[in-house]
């Protein structure tokens, strides 16, 4: 199976909850844990298994960089979405 | 013709809306909802347009009422906004590819479409240039540029609803049901890639920094807590103008009618029932007004999304969201606007429990109620009377975290909806949104609440002065007498006199009244509150207004209304010399802790209960807050006087 450069890179480090991240990282979203009806709110503002989001601020709420637009979320939401922290600041840095 | 305007919340959706249509618009609920649409019209070439502003979604998943209401009336379904002719699609263009999400979903709805890209002004100041053309051909309909604030490209909007057709039959991500988001996703970041030309350009520092502070978990709810010191301030100082205004227009107008028409029935109901009621409408409406006029303004600069945000963690140990903080501290001034102002909260129970508790917070119809208790309880020491305010105003906000937190556990059960909420980007804000809807939430006030208010203001007359007495002897005694005074010269005396009449008159008139009778028939109930038949007759006749009870008090004690107004400290006076019939005094320590409580925790104002009812869409809600506070406030008036009584202060 082919998997995308962002995963196969990121692999090395294990994947973390959302709400362990520290303020400023970015991460891949790996699985999302929860079926609960504000998931789907999250999911439709960009939350999406394959994408790169960010942690703009770290606490409870939380706040999240997604598509270009910032979502206060409580943690209690966070904790189920689990994500494949980025090796250094950004993904980006990760393909070279 | 019909159009819808859909779109994400904070895309510009309202601005867009009122620069089409400007005054000619109102707000309906959508039936059997209370989710409010907009609805207007405004003139297009030769045509009317209709227009329906949609609450502002971000997907059709309908896992809440607004996403429901918006499907059901983009596909027709609701009877009384029936089917549109189009759909309005209205677009941030600062961030395009998220709108994607929603234009592609509506897209394939067949309904004709327009895409209205909002705010390319931002767009472009951050260096990005958005191909319309190009986006018009991905999605298949046309895409217009427009700035809502200025009015940039209306003119073009206009222009293509006049020829709309249905797109060609397109499925924007074919067949992507089973995984939407991911594929949707995917399509939205690919057609963004092809038609926006990014010119990468640092984002504003400032935007960061201050961002930074306005959500700091310490220094965030600091900022918010100044900010929300300020409108309080706005409230209290800019309202008291207009208010008193108003209140002396009214009392003049019923000095005018009182002067013109002659002494009947008729003349009494127009100035005490019609007059009085009116302007105790109207009084509300300054405070309503500047309330949202600063909250637009707060909501449309970005700011209030902040403020929900950091009072969240707190307000969520109460089990409510972080928004209804901004309703709790208006409260503080006046209930009403606070209950219009719940509509932020969107999940229905935690909206409910809010409105259900919002009367319990010290408004400023109490000031004057605190002000004659604290007066009589420690009249030379201002420290002391102070504490007496403060403690009322604390056991008002106890009184609400307590029953908010019960009602969460038992009637209104269910876990609160966790936050989920976008903070936007600092704008300025439109001072042409704030005055529409300043003027919008002033004509629901006055349309919903203010006939009841008036009709029940009416009928409380009828009670205070049904059936009619004969002025007692003593009255008719003085009468005579003050006519020899008069004839004799000594008008000093003989208008004294005169007004002892009025006074005795007016006293018995209310005694012997249906208010009277009742305060006598409930005084058996009040009585283990320290409280005898006067202060009965007090507290119904404040049911409408609680601080109308001082004003009462002021007839039943023989005080005069007017002498009460003019130096409250003479009610003060008597009322500290009241007796009962037995010879013991009437306010006695226990007895006005007792009235405080029950003033601090009572419902006693049908203003709030009207528009409880508005807000609710339901008499149920409103007979629910009336029934708690009452059995709340005589429970506690109760325990205080029972327990000071016992411990032996009289």
């Amino acid at each position: 199976m082919k998997r995308s450069v962002k995963e196969t890179c990121c692999a090395s480090k294990p994947p973390r909850r959302l709400n362990e991240l520290p303020s400023g990282s970015r991460a891949v979203v790996h699985h999302i844990e929860t079926a609960e009806k504000a998931l789907h709110r999250l999911m439709a503002m960009g939350l999406c298994v394959g994408r790169e989001i960010k942690v703009v601020r770290q606490g409870n709420p939380l706040i999240l960089g997604l598509l270009g637009a910032r979502i206060g979320v409580s943690s209690r939401l966070a904790q189920h979405v689990v994500v494949q922290p980025a090796c250094r600041g950004s993904t980006h840095d990760c393909q070279s | 013709m019909r159009f819808a305007l859909a779109g994400n919340p904070n895309g510009g959706k309202t601005t867009l809306f009122n620069a089409l249509t400007g005054l000619r618009a109102h707000t309906a609920n959508y039936p059997g909802t209370t989710i409010e649409c907009r609805l207007g019209r405004c003139a297009n070439g030769d045509h009317e347009i209709e227009l329906l502003d949609l609450p502002g979604i971000y997907d059709f998943n309908a896992s809440s009422e607004e996403e429901q209401v918006a499907l059901d009336a983009l596909q027709g379904r609701s009877a009384e906004f029936g089917s549109l002719d189009g759909v309005i699609v209205v677009t941030d263009a600062t961030n395009l590819s998220r709108s994607l999400f929603l234009i592609s979903q509506i897209v394939e709805m067949k309904l004709p479409v327009v895409v209205a890209l909002n705010m390319v002004d931002l767009a472009e100041a951050g260096g990005m240039r958005i191909d319309a053309r190009k986006l018009a051909a991905e999605l298949g309909c046309p895409v217009i540029p427009v700035v809502a604030r200025t009015g940039r490209g209306l003119a073009e909007l206009r222009a293509t609803l006049r020829q709309m057709k249905p797109p060609a039959p397109r499925n924007v991500c074919g067949g992507c049901d089973g995984c939407r988001f991911r594929t949707r996703y995917a399509w939205s970041d690919a057609v963004t890639q092809r038609c926006v030309e990014h010119a990468p350009r640092p984002p504003s520092r400032w935007t960061e920094r201050i961002d930074h502070m306005l959500t700091h978990p310490v220094l965030g709810v600091a900022a918010f807590f100044g900010v929300m010191l300020g409108l309080f301030f706005l409230i209290f100082s800019l309202a008291s103008v207009p208010m008193d205004l108003i209140d002396k227009l009214f009392s003049s107008l019923g000095g005018w009618v009182e002067r013109t028409l002659p002494e009947s029935d008729l003349r009494n109901l127009l100035v005490k029932g019609v007059i009085g009621g009116a302007g105790g409408v109207l009084v509300f409406l300054p405070q309503i007004c500047i309330l949202f006029f600063c909250i637009s303004l707060l909501e449309d600069t970005g700011y209030l999304a902040r403020a929900a945000f950091v009072m969240d963690r707190l307000m969520r140990r109460v089990g409510l969201p972080g928004k209804a903080f901004v309703p709790m501290l208006s409260a503080h001034a006046c209930a009403i606007p606070a209950i219009m102002a719940t509509r932020v909260i969107e999940d229905k129970r935690d909206r409910l429990v809010t409105i259900l508790v919002l009367p319990l917070f010290s408004c400023s119809a109490r000031i004057p109620v605190y002000s004659m208790l604290a007066a009589l309880l420690f009249a030379d020491n201002a420290w002391r009377a102070s504490l007496v305010f403060t403690g009322a105003y604390a056991v008002g906000i106890l009184a609400a975290v307590g029953v908010a937190f019960a009602l969460k556990r038992t009637l209104l059960k269910g876990e609160s909806r966790p936050l989920v909420l976008e903070l936007p980007s600092y704008k300025m804000p439109s001072l042409r949104t704030a005055a529409l809807l300043m003027f919008d939430r002033a004509k629901v006030f006055l349309r919903r609440a203010g006939t009841i208010i008036l009709f029940i203001s009416v009928a409380l007359w009828a009670l205070a002065t049904y059936p009619k007495s004969e002025p007692p002897k003593e009255a008719v005694a003085l009468q005579q007498q003050a006519g020899q005074l008069r004839a004799r010269g000594a008008t000093k005396d003989a208008n004294e006199a005169q007004a002892q009449a009025e006074r005795l008159t007016a006293h018995s008139a209310l005694a012997n009244s249906a208010a009277g009778r009742i305060g006598h028939y409930i005084e058996p109930v009040l009585r283990p509150l320290g409280f005898d038949w006067q202060i009965g007759i007090g507290i119904i006749s404040s049911f409408a207004a609680r601080e109308v009870i001082v004003s009462t008090l002021a007839v039943v004690y023989g005080v005069g209304e007017d002498v009460a107004e003019e130096n409250p400290e003479s009610l003060y006076d008597s009322l500290r010399r009241a007796q009962r019939a037995d010879g013991t005094k009437v306010f006695t320590t226990a007895t006005c802790v007792s009235l405080l409580l029950f003033y601090v925790l009572a419902m006693q104002c049908l203003a709030t209960q009207a528009i409880t009812r508005r807000e609710t869409n339901s008499w149920k809600w409103p007979a629910l807050q009336l029934g708690y506070m009452t059995l709340l406030a005589y429970g506690a008036a109760l325990t205080a006087f029972q327990v000071l009584r016992m411990c032996g202060i009289a």
